[in-house]
């Protein structure tokens, strides 16, 4: 299993299953499943619609897979994804060497232009209980449950 | 630290304009280089000094309760802005503040307090 992952650096940030077959994605861990992942606490996530305009969709790209991490939030509503991707983070940085993990995160709005940008969170959940996803029109802002700035990346 | 001062939390600097900042608190010896965000697509507080700590009343380089002396000196133009930075007595220990920098024009920077992420103070700098 160790070394399909690093292979095929398949992984899954949630606990749902996933149908894998020839040509198709496998997943091969949940972070769940790696013992070192179970004794580490993973902060909550919210994300904050912080345009007039409604998001339509927060996407993230692991692998060549595109994951819907939530659907619509309306304009300054904060919401709770359904997939907590810090869990990609976490997990990744088990499997692979490599300290800088940047996933290509898509947000889509209503009849407005979206963005992908590469979010690296490597750090960001550092000391942190809570993070909350900050979405502008242009990039994304993560602070802890304190306000500390954790992460930033944004579109010119 | 001087005796019967303690520390209460710390105070994060984020400088979201895309001029590099020096920050003097307090008229302290040092003089921190704060990251101008806006010149990168990403950032990380890896790029960000250890933060500041916030005491129970102001000494030289720490923020403490009460009225603070905040010497800003832009990279860009070297001319050294001094601002109050009042902490009210309602932050207490345990609390995390947060200083942005911001800009508001070509002609000004905006600077503001945060308390666990609500605003507690901020004031209009001129560059």
């Amino acid at each position: 299993m160790t070394d399909e992952i690093h292979s095929r650096g398949l992984l899954n940030a949630t606990s749902m299953s996933t149908s894998g077959g020839t040509g198709s994605v496998a997943i091969a861990a949940r972070p769940e499943d790696i013992p070192e992942f179970q004794s580490r606490s993973m902060p909550d996530i919210q994300m904050a619609n912080a345009t007039p305009f409604s998001i339509t969709s927060v996407e993230v790209e692991v692998n060549g897979t595109q994951m819907q991490l939530i659907g619509e939030i309306p304009p300054m509503v904060k919401a709770t994804p359904d997939i907590n991707m810090l869990g990609l983070y976490c997990a990744d940085q088990y499997v692979n060497v490599s300290s800088v993990i940047a996933y290509p995160v898509s947000v889509s709005f209503e009849g407005h232009k979206g963005f992908t940008l590469g979010l690296n969170l490597s750090t960001a959940t550092d000391g942190s209980n809570h993070l909350i996803f900050y979405i502008y029109r242009r990039g994304i802002f993560v602070a802890n449950e304190l306000g500390d700035p954790r992460a930033m990346a944004w579109v010119s | 630290m001087q005796q019967g001062n303690i520390v209460l939390g710390n105070v994060y600097v984020f400088n979201a304009t895309a001029t590099q900042i020096y920050l003097t608190v307090n008229n302290g010896p040092d003089r921190l280089p704060i990251f101008p965000a806006a010149t990168v697509s990403t950032w990380l507080p890896g790029t960000l000094r250890v933060p500041l700590q916030l005491c129970a009343f102001p000494e030289p380089s720490l923020f403490g309760i009460g009225e603070n002396n905040a010497a800003i000196t832009p990279a860009s133009s070297g001319q050294i802005v001094n601002t109050p930075i009042v902490i009210p007595t309602s932050v207490g220990k345990g609390d995390a503040l947060q200083l942005y920098f911001a800009t508001k024009s070509t002609q000004e920077n905006v600077w503001f307090m945060l308390c666990n992420g609500k605003p507690i103070a901020g004031d209009v700098i001129m560059n």
